[in-house]
């Protein structure tokens, strides 16, 4: 596109961001400040995640976004569109085709690679924030590793509800040492960040903060020896695909309470059903 | 007598701001279950003190030396923070005056006395929350309140909870400052028959500040009376209550109204 | 405890009052006063109201300073001078070694009477259950009825908290005892009690100090009369 630089960002700009994402990868989890820029969308749309692709994204590099797991919602559909203007890149909705792939709130279904590149918005970068609200005080938590009033956390969830109810967004200790927020992903997702293959950027816009899960790092979920940490099951195989062990979303099918679950990864979704699987509600199509 | 090694030795310690000075020249031992009482009226320095001998604020000279139970005798300000943040949640507590201050409003009273057992590594719920029972009991707490947060608890109770929370990773030292203020008079007396209880109990060593004498009566071993930042008279509570030496004591004790 | 080893030694002692408020003026109460009491003795201190009876007695238990002079405690065979000590040392003096009973009986509020007579026995480390009943015998003994053992002795009578008083001032067995009064405000027959007491507790050895303005408990109970004068006495 005329007059921008390649990736909308000036080049100074990506070395800086690239920089952070240096050190970040070199403190698995660590959250590196940086000087988040202004974006041409809105906070909470996903600005963190955008500087770290613009960051990292080159020209042979094919491109997937996804919101939701989905590859076809606005925000997945518009930021897609705004690296497709800015680089020329390809895109891709396949997992398995992308070199780099930006995310909101899901992890794909399809196992990631090595070589692969993970982008997570994140709103809130700092997993102590909740119980402390000074800076100052939750950087000394982190530098001295203290981290036992998480479980304070977890233990009102047990209070209250019987179990641990935190279902998203769910802390996770990376390589034994930091405390971390892996965004809003489903906690059903966090089994999957344990010794990804793929290298994992995290990008905070508003709250100015990249952090990284580097290829093969230890991420482990907190929990309690008697209320060990689970991820969510459903009754119901996607309707669509009939996975039997996928995340599933609730479609609303009509006003008589007429309901279907079905896979949040849509690439995933599809794949299994041009593989042949089909679901109690989907249709035969006919293998490739 | 044969004595054992002091708990906690302070040696010449002071604090100004600025020109202002908070406290000055003070130097004490204090001995394993005893319990001290710093009394004095509003800015006498007895607050900046406390706050030093804590270390919630770094003195301007002097050392506070602890003796700490795996490496001996210590002076806190030489320690690494990380190891004088572990020792305050730990070997330590700290009673507030305002219990807002010094609990977790937000969480219920249960998460707010296992708290420091999570922060020690304590990894199991059930443990956890038994010995939050058993410190609601300690503490006259209805165990039916477990699950409740202290901001639906009355003054007295917060306070009660506050001092649960501080006693449950059974420190050997507790700060307490002014730890009946802002309470009515009957619930200052059940405060005050629980801290007696528990320090005789648990042998707790104490450093307690309080502007009210007959608190200080009833809890501390040993006073020390503070004005204008020095400490004017120190000795057994009560031959400084009723023989005091110093001016500002005589007319310390002889403000008190009697009821 | 053999009789004639000395328990309690006041040497020169010596007390003014300085009234800093008041222009620094200065009260004298007593001066160069040497006292000597051995196990088995009741010693009475005799003198008119106002001579400083009371006030030699909170000085012999560390309650008040002396402004010269020393006062030893024979504290399980070794000699502590009070005026020196540290107040850890007081403490654990008056802890086993010296009791003392006032005439007014310091209640905390909340607590109960059975638990105000225990505690100086739960302090030596007895257990409760055993102190509970040592309580008990001396309460009875006293006739405070049972039925107040339970109560705060905050609401009591007069006489009531006396004998609470008498009750934990007596329950450990102090080598040494500094009574003040003990008999004031009590009837007849609860003061014939408390005189048994006293005598038991010198009989069994103990060093008594007493102060007693009743004559008929001074004659009972009293083996020598310490004189004591406003002003210009000495021993």
């Amino acid at each position: 596109m005329d007059g921008y630089n390649f990736a909308y960002l000036d080049e100074q700009t990506k070395r800086m961001i690239r920089r952070a994402i240096l050190k970040a990868v070199a403190i698995p989890g660590y959250q590196v400040p940086f000087g988040s820029r202004e974006m041409p969308l809105p906070y909470g749309w996903g600005t963190g995640g955008i500087q770290v692709t613009a960051g990292v994204i080159g020209q042979d590099d094919v491109l997937k976004v996804i919101d939701q797991g989905a590859d076809d919602t606005t925000n997945a559909v518009s930021i897609r569109r705004f690296f497709a203007r800015t680089t020329g890149v390809k895109t891709t909705e396949k997992t398995t085709e992308a070199t780099l792939i930006q995310t909101r709130h899901r992890i794909p279904e399809r196992p990631l690679s090595e070589g692969q590149i993970l982008v997570y918005q994140v709103p809130i970068p700092e997993p102590l924030r909740w119980l402390e609200p000074r800076e100052t005080e939750t950087r000394k938590m982190h530098a001295l590793q203290e981290y036992g009033i998480m479980h304070v956390k977890l233990y009102e969830d047990i209070a209250r509800f019987g179990r641990i109810a935190t279902s998203y967004d769910y802390p996770v200790v990376v390589n034994d040492r930091y405390l971390m927020k892996p965004s809003p992903i489903p906690k059903f997702d966090n089994p999957k960040m344990d010794n990804m293959p793929a290298l994992q950027l995290f990008g905070a816009g508003r709250e100015k903060r990249i952090y990284a899960i580097p290829p093969y790092t230890k991420v482990k979920s907190l929990d309690f020896d008697d209320h060990p940490f689970e991820i969510q099951q459903w009754d119901e195989n996607c309707a669509l695909c009939g996975s039997e062990n996928s995340y599933l979303d609730e479609v609303v099918m009509d006003d008589q309470g007429g309901r279907m679950f079905v896979c949040s990864d849509t690439d995933h979704c599809e794949s299994r059903q041009s593989d042949g699987h089909v679901g109690p509600m989907g249709t035969q199509q006919a293998a490739e | 007598m044969n004595r054992p090694t002091p708990l906690l030795s302070v040696q010449d310690l002071g604090k100004s701001y600025g020109p202002h000075l908070g406290c000055t020249d003070v130097s004490f031992d204090l001995w394993p279950g005893e319990v001290l009482g710093i009394v004095g009226e509003s800015g006498s320095g007895k607050t900046t003190l406390m706050n030093c001998l804590s270390a919630q604020i770094e003195p301007t000279c002097g050392k506070v030396i602890y003796d700490t139970r795996m490496d001996g005798a210590r002076d806190i300000f030489d320690m690494s923070e990380s190891e004088r943040r572990l020792l305050m949640r730990t070997d330590w507590g700290l009673v507030k005056q305002n219990p807002r201050d010094g609990l977790r409003l937000g969480v219920s009273a249960g998460a707010n006395v296992g708290e420091r057992l999570m922060a020690v590594g304590a990894r199991h719920y059930g443990d956890i929350r038994n010995v939050a029972n058993d410190w609601l009991k300690k503490v006259e707490i209805d165990v039916g309140r477990i699950d409740n947060p202290p901001s639906t608890f009355s003054g007295g109770m917060q306070q009660r909870l506050q001092i649960a929370r501080n006693l449950v990773t059974e420190p050997r030292l507790v700060f307490m400052d002014e730890p009946t203020g802002g309470l009515d008079v009957s619930v200052q007396a059940r405060l005050l028959d629980l801290l007696r209880g528990l320090v005789n109990r648990l042998g707790l060593s104490v450093v307690i500040v309080t502007h009210d004498l007959a608190v200080a009566r009833l809890l501390a071993h040993r006073l020390m009376v503070m004005k204008d930042g020095r400490v004017v008279e120190q000795g057994l509570t009560d031959q400084v209550l009723d023989d005091p030496q110093h001016a500002y004591t005589q007319l310390l004790v002889s403000s008190i109204l009697q009821p | 405890m053999n009789t004639n080893t000395p328990m309690i030694m006041a040497e020169g002692i010596t007390k003014n009052f300085v009234m800093h408020n008041q222009g620094g003026q200065k009260i004298p109460v007593f001066a160069d006063l040497n006292l000597c009491v051995n196990a088995g003795e009741c010693v009475v201190l005799h003198g008119p109201s106002g001579a400083g009876k009371s006030t030699l007695m909170r000085a012999l238990y560390g309650n008040y300073l002396v402004s010269e002079g020393a006062i030893r405690i024979n504290h399980q065979g070794e000699w502590i001078d009070i005026t020196q000590a540290e107040p850890q040392e007081i403490l654990a003096v008056r802890k086993y070694t010296l009791g003392y009973v006032s005439q007014f009986l310091r209640a905390i509020p909340r607590v109960s009477t059975l638990n105000i007579v225990s505690e100086p026995m739960l302090a030596l480390g007895e257990d409760e259950s055993k102190a509970h009943i040592r309580a008990g015998e001396l309460l009875t003994r006293l006739r405070v009825p049972e039925s107040l053992w339970t109560l705060a002795p905050a609401t009591f009578s007069g006489g009531e908290q006396q004998r609470v008083n008498i009750a934990r001032g007596f329950i450990v067995e102090y080598p040494v005892m500094l009574l003040d009064e003990p008999t004031a405000s009590l009837d007849a027959i609860n003061r014939q009690t408390v005189t048994d007491m006293i005598r038991e507790t010198t009989e069994r050895g103990a060093a008594i100090i007493g102060i007693f303005h009743d004559e008929d408990v001074r004659n009972q109970i009293g083996t020598r009369l310490f004189d004591i004068h406003p002003q210009e006495q000495a021993a």
